[in-house]
């Protein structure tokens, strides 16, 4: 059988009459459309270079965002290492071996620490003498030995940089603490916590221990279920809820974002579909089906799309190694470069994709609706009249103001939702505003008659880009105004004092309002929900001058 | 026997009031398989338009149009598209390669828009490149192609498979006189081959490969005529003669 009759065969019609019927082609037809719209991308990819570099930087942005919002966060508690409970028992307890080995039967493996506190001269801190396994199931993550060894002995101890800063000590210097001689063997520090004050040493020389506490995995509800008599227990649970939260909220940033990019890659995908008119009118007169032409364009977004996710991605992720060194120190704790949200990293390469895809599908749209005479002799489509969306676009632009104001700054959701909105509502206003320029241009000099008259012509990619710099000015000042808002509504609490200073103000004589402001300010701190050390501090503003300074 | 195309009473009017243009005004025209019909006219007298409306690509605004048997009236897009693949080949007097695909993907791409596998549709393409002596060209991108050879492969493509209808708009108005005749021996090369091909010229000398040369003016036929004895004429003896 010669190729001509394999293909005759395949179209299976009666030599005189023609039958045609309802098929599109299937998957051949998609692959040939597909295999096109990628030797396209290959030959044109520069022309699509800004869509493309604001994409992969919407990515990257968002890659290195996320992984900086959870990762500057300290673990809720950095002594915890990777157990989710700890239960804490006094050393004073009379039966504490008793009591440990009550909760080791119930949880099973469990990983005991003892805590000795040892005083540092002229400073209200201490120093906490750790007897830990540096191996141990759960702790294992809160200890690294920076230099020199574990200590082996009765008298051998390894202490963290600030300690080792505290008591001018180096490996191999003996420390006389607490009437006791210990060499220093090595230098560990915290992973968790670089500030961690300890000093850790061998298994059973924490005698007799302030505290003990047990590391252990465990359910919330198996853990309430659980009584040990009257002993006077402290348990702490670990909670991912805050970096969870930070990652959700960059990622809503970098929706924003990539809703901005979105409207860049209309305006730029619509050109694009303008320029490749032509061949795609021939594409219709040779038998693509309106599929077939939207395919072609939703094809390139998708490429375009997958590109950006997967070079912005790695280029965020590349960022973020490099920027590790930095934060490590910012952070006060060692970063894992791998500890990542992937979840939300994933969600920031999807929406990438999905935001091409979506930008590529209008034009597409389009271009598959103009009619293929029109297409050939590249004539672009007759602009749609613009009331025609005008109701939709004020309808949208309403609720999604009315959404921002629901929102108060404080609810993602909302602020995203009202912002889709607001970008939706104006790319439908958009041309109206255009074709109101459009009246001007009559009287306008030349070239600013030219460029008007242009913008009306090309109506969906001017419109796609008026939208965009409308959205970014929005962005602008919604950030300008709401920032201004709250520094106006916020009120000078915190200093620049590290957390283990304080600042005494001396009431003097004379009407000094500071006590009588605090608990007014105090209610107001927690509705802003800033973080509860606030509260610790004393109540200061700028009038209530201690006595030495007043003239 | 059915035509392969026919026209009845076909008008076309475009835009409406002041700017209505009345392009065709009950045109008919019945070409059979086999037959080449040479369309002539001035400029402006409606010649594209009757190739647009009979090959789907517009709607008449009055009158009936059918290919192979089918009223195109009342077809839907999509089956309109089909048939554009399988039985209508066009070809334009420039612009009629798609850049990026190579001129056998070129002569193959509407089987495969048909559902025929790529290699099975490029097998296809390559012997109809071979039948109009390009077999060397097959691998070669539009832009590398000349002129001639380009509007060559349009040909391939547009009876590539089993196409019945071959129209083409001035296919060798860009072309030398060589190319020109070149592209007419293979449309008249296709048409004994059982096609029916409509070809739009300007060109009286080109117009005589046909059978019948139709003569437009205004959007109306004016005269339906053989052909002077053309270049053809010379090399086989007609039934008249
Ligand atoms: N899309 C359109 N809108 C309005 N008028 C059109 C359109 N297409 C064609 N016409 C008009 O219809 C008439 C016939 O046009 P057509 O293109 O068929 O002429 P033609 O015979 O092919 O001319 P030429 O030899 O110059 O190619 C012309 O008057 C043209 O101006
Ligand atoms: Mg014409």
């Amino acid at each position: 059988m010669t190729v001509s009759e394999a293909v005759r065969e395949h179209a299976a019609e009666p030599a005189d009459e023609l039958e045609v019927g309802t098929g599109d082609g299937g998957a051949p037809a998609r692959r040939a459309i597909t295999r096109w719209a990628w030797r396209l991308f290959r030959r044109e990819w520069r022309q699509q270079l800004l869509v493309l570099a604001l994409l992969t930087l919407a990515v990257a942005a968002t890659t290195i965002g996320v992984a900086i919002a959870s990762n500057t966060l300290s673990p809720v508690d950095a002594t915890m290492g990777t157990a989710n409970h700890r239960v804490t028992i006094p050393g004073s307890d009379p039966n504490l071996s008793a009591h440990i080995a009550a909760i080791q039967k119930m949880f099973g493996p469990t990983e005991v620490v003892a805590h000795q506190p040892i005083a540092v001269a002229g400073s209200v801190a201490t120093v906490d003498l750790r007897d830990q396994d540096p191996k141990g199931v759960y702790g294992h993550a809160t200890v690294r030995l920076a230099a020199g060894r574990y200590p082996n002995g009765a008298d051998e101890v390894a202490v963290a940089p600030p300690v080792a800063a505290t008591f001018s000590l180096h490996i191999g210097n003996v420390w006389h603490q607490g009437g006791r001689d210990r060499r220093v063997v090595g230098l560990v520090e915290n992973p968790q916590n670089l500030l961690d004050e300890f000093a850790l040493v061998a298994p059973g020389q924490a005698i007799p221990p302030n505290e003990v506490s047990i590391l252990l995995n465990t359910t919330d509800a198996r853990f309430r279920a659980f009584h040990l008599g009257d002993v006077a227990l402290s348990v702490e649970a670990r909670s991912y809820a805050g970096q969870t939260a930070a990652a959700t909220a960059v990622l809503a940033l970098g929706t924003i974002g990539l809703l901005f990019v979105g409207l860049v890659a209309v305006a730029g995908f619509t050109v694009m579909a303008q320029r490749r008119l032509r061949a795609m009118g021939m594409l219709g007169a040779i038998g693509a089906t309106d599929r077939h032409i939207r395919l072609v364009m939703l094809a390139n977004g998708a490429v375009v799309g997958a590109l950006a996710a997967i070079v912005g991605t790695v280029v965020g992720l590349l960022g973020w190694i490099a920027f590790i060194p930095h934060l490590e120190g910012l952070a006060g704790h060692r970063i894992d470069w791998f500890h990542l949200p992937w979840w939300a990293i994933a969600m920031a390469m999807l929406l990438a994709f999905l935001t091409a895809v979506a930008a590529a599908w209008w034009p597409a749209r389009s271009a598959a609706r103009i009619p293929i005479v029109a297409a050939l002799s590249g004539r672009p489509p007759r602009p749609q009249p613009a009331h025609r969306f005008a109701a939709a676009g004020s309808a949208l632009l309403l609720v999604g103001l009315s959404l921002l104001a629901f929102a108060h700054q404080k609810r993602p959701p909302l602020i995203v939702t009202g912002i889709v909105a607001i970008t939706l509502g104006l790319l439908f206003l958009a041309p109206l505003g255009i074709a109101g320029l459009a009246v001007f241009a009559r009287r306008a000099p030349i070239a600013v008659r030219l460029a008007l008259r242009d913008l009306a012509r090309y109506q969906a990619r001017s419109g796609a880009a008026v939208a965009a710099v409308t959205l970014a000015i929005g962005i602008a000042a919604t950030v300008a105004v709401s920032a201004s808002a709250a520094e106006a509504e916020a009120v000078p609490t915190a200093g620049n004092l590290p957390t283990n200073q304080l600042l005494v103000y001396l009431a003097g004589p004379g009407p000094v309002g500071g006590g009588a402001r605090c608990p007014n300010r105090r209610r107001r701190n927690s509705r802003s929900s800033r973080p509860a050390s606030i509260n610790s501090r004393p109540c200061s503003t700028p009038r209530t001058w201690p006595p030495w300074m007043r003239r | 026997m059915t035509a392969a195309l026919e026209l009845r009473s076909v008008s076309k009017v475009y835009g409406d009031g002041p700017t209505e243009v009345q392009a065709l005004r009950e045109v008919n025209l019945s070409v059979e398989a086999g037959a080449l019909v040479a369309v002539m006219g001035p400029s402006g007298s409606g010649k594209s338009t009757l190739l647009t409306i009979a090959g789907s690509l517009e709607d008449a605004t009055t009158g009936e149009v059918l290919v192979g048997g089918l009223t195109l009236s009342g077809m839907s897009r999509n089956d309109r598209a089909r048939l554009r693949r399988r039985a209508i080949g066009y070809v334009f007097q420039d612009f009629n390669l798609l850049a990026g695909l190579t001129a056998v993907e070129n002569v193959a791409l509407p089987l495969e828009l048909d559902g025929v596998a790529a290699r099975t549709a490029q097998a296809a393409g390559m012997e109809a490149l071979e039948q109009l002596g390009l077999s060397d060209q097959g691998s070669r991108f539009p832009d590398q192609l000349s002129g001639g050879e380009r509007q060559r492969v349009a040909i391939a493509r547009a009876v590539v498979g089993d196409r019945r209808l071959l129209l083409a708009d001035e296919p060798s108005g860009a072309l030398d006189s060589v190319n020109g005749e070149a592209v007419m021996r293979l449309m008249r090369a296709a048409c004994r081959r059982g096609v029916a091909g409509v070809v739009v010229t300007h060109d009286a000398q080109l117009a005589s490969w046909a059978d019948r040369v139709v003569f437009l003016r205004d959007g109306r036929v004016v005269d339906q005529t053989a052909p002077p004895l053309g270049p053809e004429s010379l090399l086989e003896p007609s039934p008249s003669q």
